[in-house]
């Protein structure tokens, strides 16, 4: 028959066809499971409703997932449906197992970003092939080329500058796209085979947390997302997780159900507040006096955990009058050890703290109090536990006064402290957003204190969290591993001779992995990236004018650089004079994430040789690198990857389909590594010296590379086999399985520095909850005072009076502009990764936006979707204005990540951002203050840029 | 009209909703990817207030009133949203440097599916929103199958869905007048109507629609929630239609007076507006609601708020659980 | 009215509204009405058009050829907009249609009765070149006949539309189409719709009874 639609059984085929215009339609039908045998039955076209169902067919399932940093959200197990050789859609697998039949599963976990990845991995951001630059750099003039052409040059440039100017000059730019699983185990032996800089990016991109740092000693701590159902009041301070955490927002819908009361405290009414019994206005960069004034009723009110704060906390330890300083050991004996602190006990007076264990044995410390002391030259000091110089600090934060800097009336921060309280267990959502604060480190410290004083750690469904981070700990080995025998046994020797020696001291397993990576700093195999561009990227260009914008700041912040530099404190390599040469850059896209981006360009561009962009798509960096090279989207190769406590679950997947040119980082960088190897045979290169002087030799690189050719150019399969086998946290797991599977619940936070500060324990049929180690262990904390830490007696906290938490309002960054232009993750991508994606785009306005009160715009005469200029003393750029009430009054907010090239001019709107250097940041030299992996290095912020906005 | 045997139907739990969209997407990576369909949604989710998708849907007219068919306007393609295309090719490989940069192609829109997103309404610190997901109500009383002169709309006897007969229907587009929710859209490559076809073809072999099984804010289909409960309601009682969607309207944070202290004499989002939307019986829901809240904030227990919870994923799509991936097909 | 006998007519020319073989024809001007409110199919029609006009083309002219093979009617109507493209979900196309019996006594206002089917012969103008044919056994009934059978093509030029509709006189279909003979005496319906005015379906203008087309008989052969 035939019918309005003109389709026929012929018609049919033809339309099904060019419908999809890569994908030929192919007839199917249905087979019963287990049933009737595939005899194929004929096709035929009877009616409409066939069209509908052959479009839901498919050839083959395979799972995967998408190996991007979702980080709160990662990660989802997902099925790949994948139709003549091309991936047709993607469908959660949703079948992680229910851990206690009292909490909800985790199913279906995933988001609309994952949902379209089968259309994002065809669209036309893709890069099919090698691609070399013809133009300028930034112009978009490409030709293409091999990869063998490509590799080549790379590898010329790459030799050239190793052994003309040293290997530090080649700098190794992992983004937030890495996988730490087969893709960084390449990029791990290949740059430490090269004896190249690596960046850390975690604080350049605003994640340093550096108040969890600095009170904990450490930011990687957080629950397992089922873990709320057992508290009964959520904090979501300062998070938006109906935004940032998709897959886990039911947890917190459903634990309100369940009783707990949800409790959001934001500046705007956000799509988080919509779902919270409490919604807590709160003024940009007033949290900390929020916090403080909690804790100022806690106090006053003795709602306080009494046993937690003295065990727990360094509140009982004892400060002099007359240096501020924390009494030591050295002050009371000649030569005695800096950090052995004390505490006063009502029967055994002033006592050393314990160190080797949190447990009092009797002692009950004294809170109040002021006691003297004579030290070894036999002057008389007196002393007072921290806690007293807190309450006396925060008479300056009653609920009237905190009121008043935090825009919170004083009503609401009484009722939220008796809430916290009186609370069994109260938590709180997790969220980088005072990270990207210039004094975020305060408010941090300021929450921090109050669930503190409450002794909200440790117990189920309760405690502050960090930075949310689970991973196997199976990938160092596999570095090391592919050394000849001698070095590995020197390395494996000298670490454990090392540990042996801590370990007596006292040192416990987190406190002797975060020594390795502070040794990796200081003699450079890993650099803190955010350090990188304030100086060799001229980042320090921006903040020349701090002092006219941050009222609390004496000193030039260059002086204060110069110093921690000159001291140690902080590290940066290449040193500062060493003009890097070759940069790579992996997923990553620094140019448009790096606040002030264009200092950059300016900066440094023009001293690097080669700039190399490996990424599945064009980004705002590709556009302006030297070659890029094509790799392989998530659903096309075998990986597995990190994830967070909140998720539990280490994934994995298979490669699902193969696009043009694209290779998988592995295989990449082991035909980089062979390449610098046959070029340098070829050119008569035989060797060259690295950043200690040592001579090392290209021949035999690619060897080592492959483990003496056991680790082929396609062996991703093989190389995640040994990672997941080298790995202590995945016990009983095999490889194949957890492949095939897409999962498996991780059986402990293991050794990694990205995973062990949770400090728990994970049991198959429980939710997860950190630091029981600390609190039920009594395990110390890796912090100077072995305890959490409120005051800090380093040089430069002394100088800025931030001992103890403090309010200190922002700084007017950019200039004295009325609006504060603050952002968030969007919903809508994964950093840049969805950003121009059309589909996402669509469910938007189509182009960048910035979010506006409406009687702000009014005022300005900007009405809703108009371009607007915004402007500050740095630069301007364009964008569309955006007008909602739920936005509060002088906030303008633009959410993370679109790629420069959206806006005109290609000029993005981090170029108003000028992420002034906070000089507190730069402190180092006392136990827990030096910089390491991830966190205590100085940080990127964008929080506290103020802008005007004017119509066009 | 015979009474289908049986009616499938939906609940959507707006108090669990974050407008993450995710729905929306599945169902445009399933169903309408292709040409003549791009611009078309049939699962979206709108901020309330708002304008909606299409735009100022709620004003278009159709259903019934006091039983009779009201007439109804339909939505140009601009008050859909138009699809978008990018000028990807000439920023990445133009050669034009920064003189381009991405946008949309042709004219620039002044509308898109999703348009308002989390403007809403109210005054700062009262200002108020949530989420609205739709998707074809597969009424008892279809609008649309009752206009439509060619019979082309039937209504299955076995589920109740509603569909559009494609090969019968020749795109005369009264039913989008009819449609009262608006949400028949319009092929203009095939020239038919077309809409939400409640995943049928996954129906049929024992899977949950692609909408509800890909939530990841676990919106909860369950029928004790309507009949037992009664706290899911449909969208727009009075349109007459009788849809088999339903909702569990939300609940918002407490309003605050002029010193910024909190304000329990009236809600956050108006009672009226609800109410609109709702119908009067909104209001005994949120009774309903709270009521069964305060019972477990005071460590009880409540048969609903388990329900809401859903502690088991697979519990909530009513038999309709087979995971896809267990379906094997054969070429013919 | 009769539709001659064009012998050895090229039939491009015949499908072709301009086309030669359609100078000299014969036009006839047929009246047309909107279709009463009460007679559409269903009330969310009835409700949104009981205040509006329907059947906005008041009349036709219709001229009528065929070659012993095929039947052609040529329409022309004034029509100030020319709506071609369904360029929006409110747009709608013009169309024109052609209905005859299938078998004697098929009733023409009630779109045909069980067991006395009528058979229309379509145009629709985002359909150009192709036909549709229908045939209905009652209102609401319409289904379509297999096969690219109808031949249609419209021209628009300075506010007027002459369309082509055809149809070989006789196909093969268990359909019950209009079987049609030169010398045959029949009958004829015309409709037209009016896009730009939202007409479509029931909402049109139309002929109403039949109107008479005698199929002028071939030549008898010579000699």
């Amino acid at each position: 028959m035939s019918g309005g639609r003109g389709v026929d059984r012929r018609t049919f085929l033809q339309s099904a066809a060019a419908g999809s215009v890569w994908l030929g339609l192919g007839l199917w039908r249905l087979q019963p499971r287990p049933g009737i045998a595939a005899t194929g039955i004929p096709a035929s076209y009877g009616d409409w409703r066939d069209i509908y169902r052959e479009r839901w067919a498919w050839d083959e399932v395979v799972r995967s997932s998408h190996w991007v940093n979702c980080w709160y959200q990662a990660h989802c197990a997902w099925n790949v449906y994948v139709k003549d050789g091309m991936v047709w859609r993607e469908e959660q697998a949703a079948d992680y197992p229910q851990v206690r039949p009292d909490v909800p599963d985790f199913n279906p976990r995933g988001c609309q970003k994952g949902a379209c990845f089968s259309e994002r991995m065809y669209d036309p951001s893709r890069v099919r092939y090698p691609l070399k630059r013809v133009g300028e750099r930034g112009s978009g003039r490409w030709k293409r080329v091999s990869w063998d052409e490509a590799l080549d040059e790379i590898a010329d440039s790459i030799i050239d500058t190793i052994v003309e100017e040293g290997s530090d000059r080649v700098i190794w730019d992992p983004g937030p796209g890495i996988s730490l699983g087969t893709q960084t185990a390449a990029h791990g032996r290949l740059r430490v085979l090269l004896d190249s800089t690596n960046l850390d990016m975690n604080t350049e991109i605003g994640d340093g947390h550096r108040g969890a740092a600095e009170t904990f000693g450490k930011i990687v701590f957080e629950r397992s997302a089922d873990d709320y159902f057992f508290s009964d009041l959520i904090l979501c301070w300062g998070a938006n997780p109906a935004y940032t955490q998709i897959p886990n927002a039911h947890f917190m819908t459903e634990a309100r159900y369940k009783g707990a009361e949800f409790v959001c405290i934001t500046p705007d009414y956000s799509a988080s507040a919509m779902h919270a019994d409490h919604w807590i206005p709160v003024k940009p960069g007033g949290d900390a006096a929020l916090g403080l004034g909690m804790a100022q009723v806690l106090i006053a009110e003795n709602l306080l955990d009494r046993r937690f704060v003295q065990e727990q906390t360094d509140l009982p330890l004892l400060v002099r009058d007359d240096t501020h300083r924390f009494l030591r050991n050295s002050d009371l004996e000649a030569g005695g050890d800096e950090g052995e602190l004390y505490l006063h006990d009502s029967e055994q007076g002033v006592v050393p703290a314990p160190r080797r264990s949190l447990e009092l044995k009797g002692l009950d410390p004294s809170l109040e109090g002021r006691f003297e002391v004579t030290l070894h030259d036999g002057r008389r000091v007196a002393v007072r536990p921290v806690f007293a110089l807190l309450r006396e600090q925060l008479e300056d934060y009653t609920p009237e006064k905190a009121a008043a800097l935090s825009g919170t009336p004083a009503a609401m921060i009484r009722s939220l402290a008796r809430k916290l309280g009186g609370a069994k267990a109260a938590s709180m959502v997790t969220t980088s957003n005072f990270a990207k604060c210039y004094h975020g480190n305060l408010v941090e410290r300021a929450q921090a204190l109050v669930f503190a004083l409450t002794g909200n750690y440790g117990k189920k469904g309760s405690g502050f969290v960090g930075f949310p981070f689970l991973m196997h700990d199976g990938l160092d080995d596999f570095v090391l591993s592919m050394f000849d025998l001698p070095i590995r046994m020197f390395i494996t020797a000298s670490g454990l001779i090392d540990e042996a020696r801590l370990r007596l001291a006292g040192w416990t397993d987190e406190m002797i992995v975060y020594e390795r990576s502070r040794r990796g700093f200081e003699s450079g195999q890993e650099t803190s990236g955010a350090l990188f561009w304030y100086i060799h990227g001229g980042l320090l260009e921006a903040s020349e004018s701090l002092q006219d914008w941050d009222p609390y700041l004496e000193r030039p912040v260059k002086e204060v650089l110069d110093e921690s530099l000159a001291k140690g404190w902080q590290h940066v390599w290449p040193k500062p004079g060493n003009d890097p040469r070759v940069m790579i850059s992996l997923v990553s896209n620094p140019l448009r994430r790096i606040r002030s981006y264009p200092l950059v360009l300016k900066n440094l561009w023009p001293k690097l040789r080669t700039v190399v962009v490996v990424d599945w798509r064009m980004t705002s960096t590709a556009l302006w690198s030297d070659f890029v090279l094509p790799a392989a989207a998530w659903y096309e190769r075998t990986e597995h990857k990190w994830v967070t406590p909140l998720m539990p679950f280490i994934h994995a997947g298979k490669k699902a389909v193969s696009y043009y040119e694209a290779k998988s980082d592995w295989e990449i960088f082991s035909r980089m590594a062979q390449a610098i190897d046959r070029r340098a045979a070829e050119r008569g290169i035989t060797e060259f010296q690295d950043r200690t002087g040592r001579t090392r030799s290209f021949e035999g690189l690619y060897r080592q590379f492959s483990s003496d050719g056991e680790y082929g150019h396609t062996d991703d399969d093989k190389v995640a086999r040994t990672l997941i086998e080298n790995a202590s946290n995945l016990e009983g797991v095999e490889w194949e399985e957890l492949r095939d599977r897409g999962w498996a619940r991780f059986t402990d936070v293991g050794k990694s520095i990205a995973s062990i500060g949770t400090a728990t324990q994970i049991k198959p049929n429980d939710t997860i909850t950190p630091f029981t180690d600390h609190v039920f262990e009594k395990k110390p904390y890796p912090t100077l005072s072995r305890r959490i830490q409120f005051y800090l007696d380093q040089d430069l906290y002394l100088e800025m009076k931030e001992m103890l938490p403090v309010h200190k309002d922002p700084p007017k960054a950019g200039g004295d502009y009325p609006l504060t232009l603050s952002g968030g993750h969007t919903r809508w991508s994964i950093h840049s990764a969805w950003r121009d994606d059309r589909l996402m785009l669509q469910q938007q306005r189509g182009v960048p936006v910035a979010w506006m009160n409406d009687a702000d715009a009014r005022a300005r005469g900007i009405s809703d979707g108009e371009d607007v200029r915004v402007y500050n003393d740095l630069d301007e750029f364009q964008i569309m204005v955006k007008l909602a009430p739920g936005v509060r009054r002088g906030q303008f907010i633009v959410y993370h990540a679109w790629d420069n090239f959206q806006f005109k001019g290609q000029k993005g709107y981090q170029n108003l951002i000028p992420t002034p250097l906070n000089p507190v940041e730069l402190a180092g030299g006392q136990f827990h203050l030096r910089p390491m992996s991830i966190c205590l290095q100085p940080s990127h912020t964008d929080r506290d840029t103020r802008v005007e906005v004017a119509r066009l | 009209m015979a009474k289908s045997k049986r009616q499938l139907a939906m609940v959507m739990d707006l108090n669990k909703c974050i407008g993450c969209q995710t729905c929306t997407i599945a169902c445009k990576r399933l169903w309408t990817r292709d040409e003549g369909m791009e611009y078309q949604w049939w699962n979206s989710v709108n901020t309330m207030p708002g304008r909606g998708t299409p735009r100022d849907w709620e004003d278009m007219g159709g259903g019934f009133r006091e039983g009779k068919a009201k007439p109804g306007r339909m939505p140009t393609t601009k008050d859909f949203g138009e699809a978008w295309n990018f000028n990807y090719d000439e920023v990445f490989r133009g050669g034009k440097g920064d003189k381009v940069h991405l946008k949309i192609e042709g004219d620039q829109p002044d509308w898109g599916p999703n348009w308002d997103e989390d403007q809403g309404a109210g005054e700062y610190p009262n200002s108020y929103y949530f989420y609205l997901p739709r998707i074809c109500n597969h009424c008892t009383h279809p609008a649309c199958l009752e206009a439509c002169p060619r019979k082309a709309i039937l209504k299955r006897e076995e589920d109740g869905i509603v569909l559009i007969d494609e090969d019968r229907c020749r795109g005369y587009r009264f039913c989008m007048e009819a449609c009262p929710y608006k949400k028949i859209y319009f092929n203009h490559a095939e020239r038919v109507a077309q809409k939400c076809i409640f995943c049928f073809p996954r129906i049929e072999q024992g899977v949950a629609n692609a909408c509800a099984r890909m939530c990841p804010g676990r919106d909860a289909p369950i029928w004790k929630l309507v009949d037992k409960w009664k706290v899911a309601i449909p969208l727009h009682p009075e349109y007459g239609t009788d849809p088999n969607v339903f909702y569990v309207p939300p609940i918002a944070p407490p309003r605050f007076d002029e010193e910024g202290n909190i304000d329990e004499s009236k809600p956050r989002i108006p009672d009226e507006y609800l109410v609109s939307l709702f119908g009067p019986k909104v209001l005994d829901v949120l009774v309903v609601l709270k009521g069964e809240m305060t019972k477990t904030r005071a460590g009880g227990k409540s048969e609903l708020m388990d329900l809401l919870i859903a502690y088991r994923w697979k519990d909530m799509f009513g038999g309709f659980d087979r995971d896809p991936a267990t379906i094997e097909w054969i070429k013919a | 009215m009769e539709a001659s006998y064009l012998s050895g007519a090229d039939v491009g020319s015949l499908l072709d509204p301009g086309g030669a073989a359609w100078r000299g024809a014969r036009s006839e001007r047929i009246a047309l009405m909107g279709t009463p409110v009460g007679l559409q199919p269903t009330e969310a029609i009835r409700a949104k058009w009981i205040d509006k006009k329907i059947g906005a083309i008041g009349a036709v002219s219709v001229a009528a050829l065929h070659d012993g093979t095929r039947l052609a009617f040529r329409l022309e109507w004034e029509d100030t907009s020319e709506s071609r493209e369904i360029s929006d979900t409110t747009a709608f196309p013009d169309a024109a249609a052609v209905a005859l019996p299938s078998a004697e006594g098929s009733p023409i206002m009630t779109m045909g009765a069980v067991g006395a089917a009528v058979n229309a012969w379509y145009w629709r103008a985002d359909e150009e070149g192709q036909g549709r044919q229908v045939v209905a056994e009652g209102l609401g009934t319409s289904r379509g006949v297999e096969g690219k059978l109808v031949h249609a093509q419209g021209l628009w030029k300075e506010g007027r539309w002459s369309v082509v509709i055809s149809r070989d006189l006789e196909i093969a279909t268990d359909e019950p189409v209009a079987q049609l003979t030169p010398g045959q005496r029949t009958g004829f319906g015309v409709t037209v719709w009016e896009g730009s005015g939202g007409e479509r379906a029931g909402i049109k203008a139309f002929s109403g009874d039949w109107i008479e087309l005698v199929l002028q008989p071939l030549p008898t052969a010579r000699g």
